[in-house]
């Protein structure tokens, strides 16, 4: 204060102003500031407006943050990822917390490929956030997901993995967006934890009523754990809100299949060969659909189902099922072909290896015949530990040993069968041929099957032995099946969902797991009930 | 159509002048400008084509009224009653930057500027050494600005660090005495009636800014009676929608940039976070009625929150939505959604029915509802080349949502008559085969299982007949290196080069002791060098020699003699080792057919 003059004034020393004019201080001007009109811009997808604008505006702008970050946005949308990371790069060298920016990038990185670094990216996000950010979870979820399916050791994919579910988790309580719960309720699934899947998903309806695609996945999840009823109600939905939903459809047509309304599921079905005629497991479906129908119609059925082969020809459940209506037709030369496709695909199963014993048997090829019951039966005793029994492989097999004079073994698979259909609940096919079979074995009294009157049945041996191996192959398999009461296939509900559930777990390892869950799902219930009809051929 | 009777278009002479306007829906208003009681159009032109500028213009009607200059591109436009005075004079508010102009009677009358935000610690304090210390040391200081987030720096600093070094000093003695500060840019306004009363009660200006804040601003005594952040960390609001009074209540809704929307009362001074997208908005709408928030964004959505966040429906909207706004029908009690979608299509939704349509254009890129001119209700349009476009909504219009809906369901319903399954059709053949299989399935398995066997023994053979004739391009014998022969015939006739190329698959073993013999019939084919002996071949250096073949020909024909068949045309190529009878490779090269001699 050299130049101002001090005084003395009422005691107080104060400063004069001094005369010389009061220095103007300089305003630094605004500039433009038309990050607003950018952004504006930028969500109209109007880019050569925003480039015109940061073309000019970048190098005077006091502040171009935002300039470089619409500049690699845009560069990203139109494919230059590089140029995008590098313009993208500058706005956080500008900014070095801005998290926005920090995702961008790691979302470039994702579509990059580079999941890796993304994945840096996003921790480093995760880090800066003020507060739990719901996108940086799901993606840092995605990508621990991503590499988890990736690892090589299982110790660190199991932990990658737990640590995504928690992420999600995180994801879903941040942000309650509807990619995160389902990305989580898709982790839940792939762990069979259904009701908590069930769970997510249903929360999520919540936030987003009406939504199709979640509904839809909820309904499958009930079918999985067996809520036919509740998944029905889901399903209801969907079809209500979207008439045209191909996956709704083919769920709902499937659990109007399962419940034998065989015509309610073909006009489904209809609807959706409407928009999407080429679902190879809607024509499997449509295929099973004829063959239930009180007139049984098989060639529909068989043309149905070789289409459904011609539509994907590694399909598995087509081929089993198509090999079945050949069994049933009586074609076993193709029937034969079709089995050994499936078998050719699937190896392990008890089923698929019995039926071409059937077949083979029908064919007057025992030995080929023999070989094929022995290896179901080898399968089934493998498998019966985790997976569900299927007491028929025994059954048919006792029956082609009993045929061909193997008598010893004919008991032996006898009381395996006897064995593994307790506390089943048999059709009255199956109890049926089992006494009788039976008597002709000569096998004193078992408790199981003491449901049936076996002081007739001990009687009408000798009657029904001649007519067993005479009528040969004039009884048709349609007999049978339409002797079938719909409490007859209720009865054996519990096997069927038990082996639905096993192929359920193989199919679930594939990458589109979501996609064919609702469309596998019909398939395995309708092919795992099929044996019953099996039997009715393999004893006529 | 009778959907589009709805709607009255306002018909301009084509020889008029028409005026262009480029402008955004935030920068549209309508006002009773003159206090005559003709509602006009008010606007803020941006012009891009060279240097931004920007200049206000006033329409009556369709035509240009009055032009302002600005000193700035503006980020909104308001009118609004201040006072309950006789006569009412409207004022209008445009914010540029920091500041928000307020017009009356055309005439600026106050600037208000935003309060300035104080800056850092590290930054005010380098600004007090920065003019102190020796020139040489400035360089470094300015470098630790640096560590400052550009955003929250003040606007000087911003500057400092964007200038050459050269420059800086001067700079800095330029601006020493500036105050540190941040002034927040304006990014959106809204007006908050004061009480509701009748028709253009006074007003409260509500402001956002990039760092934030949401203002409230008295437009009398220029004083602030609301402050609130958006949300507890800095983000950018892209655009408010406003509800309520604020003697009793109101609510604040903030879009921002990056997709988060948040909601502020009266009685809170922070906003809390209602829901978050991923994508940028185009359109943000606060329903009166129910309250609910309507957005459109960049992913062609128009989706309905509840104040909780809920997700109440969404809208697949046909194209990307440009902007929105509300249009309220008093008379009727309703408040529909207007969405211009790119490629000039205008929709209006009633919650979450559509209930009319009506194609422009152009692209439409700044819409405006309301009074205009002597009319109610007026959509004013102004397309994204700047073409304006005016509608009135018929007095006798009503929105039914079961209008449009059965129009559409009428389409739908037709696609859906009478389908049957579309089966594959069963030939005889199909049929007849199928009986066929089912009486002779066993002689048809039978044949089927011969045949494979029959297939099987021949592969078998041919496999034994080719390792035993050693006729491959890769040598079988697996006790010398495996040698790999590959030939090329070069030429159209008489005379012909092979050129043959002798490989070496091994990885370490060495191939010598080779010779490669020709073989042909000497009646078609003449050589004059049939054998040669190879040098040693290493692994990975390919050996190329060539040879001439010269066809034989009738001297008199310039034919080749008749026992020369297609079959027949070959040559043999024999690679052989030496102490071994059986060659290593015996190929066959088939030869072209020759040309006569010219």
């Amino acid at each position: 204060m050299a130049s101002a003059d001090e005084i003395v004034c009422n005691g107080h020393v104060i400063t004069l102003p001094t005369l010389e004019v009061v220095k103007a201080v300089p305003i630094m001007a605004a500039g433009t500031n038309i990050d607003w009109l950018l952004h504006l811009y930028y969500a109209r997808r109007d880019f050569i407006r925003c480039r015109l604008i940061i073309e000019r505006e970048l190098h005077r702008s006091l502040n171009p943050e935002y300039m470089y970050f619409v500049k690699g946005l845009i560069d990203r949308e139109e494919g230059n990822n590089i140029e995008a990371l590098r313009n993208l790069q500058k706005a956080l060298d500008l900014n070095s917390k801005n998290i926005e920016t920090y995702k961008e990038i790691g979302k470039t990185l994702f579509i990059m490929g580079r999941f890796n670094q993304a994945l840096d990216i996003f921790r480093e996000a995760e880090e800066l956030a003020p507060r739990q950010d719901h996108e940086i979870c799901h993606f840092i979820g995605e990508l621990l997901h991503r590499s988890a399916a990736a690892a090589n050791q299982l110790t660190i994919a199991r932990q990658e993995e737990a640590e995504a579910k928690m992420y999600f988790e995180k994801a879903v309580q941040a942000g309650k967006k509807l990619e995160s719960f389902q990305r989580l309720a898709e982790i839940l699934r792939k762990e069979k934890d259904y009701a908590r899947a069930i769970e997510v998903l249903e929360n999520c309806l919540l936030l987003s009523p009406e939504n199709i695609e979640v509904l839809t996945e909820i309904g499958v999840l009930y079918l999985k754990i067996n809520d036919s009823q509740k998944a029905f109600a889901r399903l209801s939905e969907v079809i209500a809100l979207d008439r045209k939903c191909p996956k709704g459809l083919l769920a709902y047509g499937a659990i109007l299949q399962s419940r034998n309304d065989v015509d309610g599921a073909l006009e489904k079905y209809q609807e959706i060969a409407l928009t999407e005629p080429d679902i190879p497991e809607l024509w499997n479906n449509i295929g099973l659909c004829f063959f239930k129908k009180k007139q049984q119609k098989v060639i529909a059925a068989i043309s149905s189902l070789r289409k459904s082969i011609w539509l994907s020809p590694l399909n598995y459940n087509a081929l089993y099922n198509l090999s079945l209506v050949y069994i049933t037709a009586q074609q076993y030369a193709s029937a034969f072909h079709t089995l050994a496709a499936a078998i050719n695909l699937r190896k392990d199963s008890a089923e698929c290896y019995m039926l071409l014993g059937i077949c083979l048997r029908k064919l007057e090829d025992t030995e080929n015949a023999f070989k094929a019951f022995q290896r179901s039966s080898e399968i089934q005793q493998q498998q019966s530990a985790d997976a569900g029994r299927n007491p028929l492989v025994h059954l048919n097999f006792a029956l082609f040993c009993y045929e061909t004079g193997r008598i010893a073994l004919a008991t032996e698979q006898f009381t395996r069968f006897v064995s593994s259909s307790q506390d089943l609940l048999l059709p009255t096919e199956y109890k049926f041929q089992a006494t009788k079979l039976k008597s002709l074995l000569k096998i004193p009294t078992s408790n199981i099957l003491t449901s049936t009157p076996t002081g007739a049945a001990s009687d009408a041996i000798d009657a029904t032995d001649s007519q067993h191996i005479g009528t040969g192959n004039n009884s048709s398999g349609g007999d049978g099946m339409s002797n079938n009461s719909v409490d007859d296939i209720y009865g054996i509900y519990g096997v069927k969902r038990q082996a639905a559930g096993n192929k359920q777990e193989l199919r679930n390892t594939k990458a589109r797991a979501l996609a064919t869950a609702a469309l596998a799902a019909a398939p395995t219930t309708s092919s795992a009930e099929m044996p019953l009809e099996v039997n009715a051929v393999v004893n006529a | 159509m009778s959907v589009n009777a709805k709607w009255l278009q306002v018909i301009v002479d084509e020889d008029e002048p028409r005026p262009r306007l480029n402008t955004v829906t935030s920068c549209m208003t309508l006002c009773d400008i003159k206090c005559d009681n003709y509602v006009r159009l008010i606007a803020a032109d941006i012009a891009l084509e060279d240097e931004p500028t920007a200049t206000l213009k006033i329409f009556r009607g369709t035509t240009l009224h009055t032009e302002l200059k600005l000193n700035g591109i503006p980020a909104a436009v308001q009118s609004f009653y201040s006072d309950e005075s006789e006569p009412k004079t409207p004022i209008i508010a445009v914010a540029i930057a920091e500041s928000v102009l307020f017009f009356r009677n055309l005439k600026p009358y106050f600037k208000y500027t935003v309060p300035g935000l104080g800056a850092e610690e590290l930054e005010r304090d380098l600004w007090l050494k920065l003019p102190t210390v020796r020139v040489e040391q400035q360089p470094a200081l300015v470098e630790s600005l640096r560590s400052i987030e550009r955003p929250k720096m003040s606007r000087k600093s911003q500057k400092l660090i964007q200038l050459s070094q050269e420059e800086q000093n001067e700079f800095i003695l330029k601006y020493a005495d500036a105050t540190v500060m941040r002034h927040p840019n304006i990014v959106a306004l809204g007006c908050l009636e004061r009480i509701s009363s009748d028709v253009n009660p006074p007003s409260h200006l509500v402001i956002a800014t990039d760092n934030g804040d949401i203002l409230v601003l008295e437009p009398q005594s220029f004083g602030l009676i609301y402050q609130a952040k958006t949300c507890d960390y800095e983000t950018v609001p892209s655009m408010i929608a406003v509800h309520g009074t604020y003697e009793t209540d109101f609510r604040i809704v903030i879009a921002t940039r990056y997709g988060g929307v948040y909601l502020l009362r009266k009685s809170v001074k922070e906003g809390q976070e209602i829901f978050k997208i991923s994508h940028p908005f185009t359109g943000l709408m606060l329903l009166p009625v129910d309250q609910t928030i309507t957005v459109c964004a960049m992913d062609c959505r128009l989706v309905c929150y509840s104040k909780k966040g809920k997700q109440l429906y969404v809208n697949k909207l046909p194209a990307l939505p440009m902007c929105m706004i509300p249009i309220t029908l008093p008379h009727l009690g309703l408040t529909l959604c207007c969405v211009a979608l790119e490629g000039g299509l205008v929709q209006l939704y009633l919650q979450r029915y559509l209930v009319n349509e009506f194609h422009m254009v152009s692209t439409i890129g700044a819409m405006c509802f309301g009074r205009t001119g002597h009319e109610d209700y007026v959509l004013n349009m102004v397309s994204v080349e700047g073409e304006i476009f005016v509608k009135i909504l018929k007095r006798t219009a009503a929105f039914d949502p079961s209008e449009l809906l059965a129009l559409k369901g009428n389409v739908e319903s037709k696609a859906m008559v009478e389908t049957i399954l579309e089966k594959s059709k069963k030939s005889s053949i199909f049929v007849e085969q199928a009986a066929r299989e089912k009486q002779n399935a066993k002689t048809t398995y039978g044949a089927f299982q011969a045949e494979l066997w029959r297939l099987r023994y021949v592969a078998a053979r041919a496999t034994v007949d080719a390792i035993n004739s050693s006729e491959s391009t890769i040598s079988g014998d697996i006790t010398h290196a495996p040698v790999k022969l590959s030939a090329e015939v070069c030429g159209i006739g008489p005379e012909f080069r092979l050129y043959l190329t002798i490989q070496n698959m091994s990885s370490y073993k060495m191939a010598s002791n080779l010779t490669v013999l020709l073989h042909a019939d000497r009646r078609h084919y003449t050589l004059n060098k049939s054998m040669a002996k190879l040098p040693s071949i290493l692994p990975g250096v390919p050996l190329k020699i060539d040879f001439e073949i010269v066809a034989v020909l009738d001297p008199n024909l310039k034919l080749p003699p008749h026992t020369l068949t297609i079959e027949n045309s070959q040559i043999r190529v024999m690679l052989l080792k030496a102490r071994q009878t059986k060659p290593l490779i015996a190929a066959v090269i088939a030869m072209p057919q020759s040309e006569a001699n010219v």
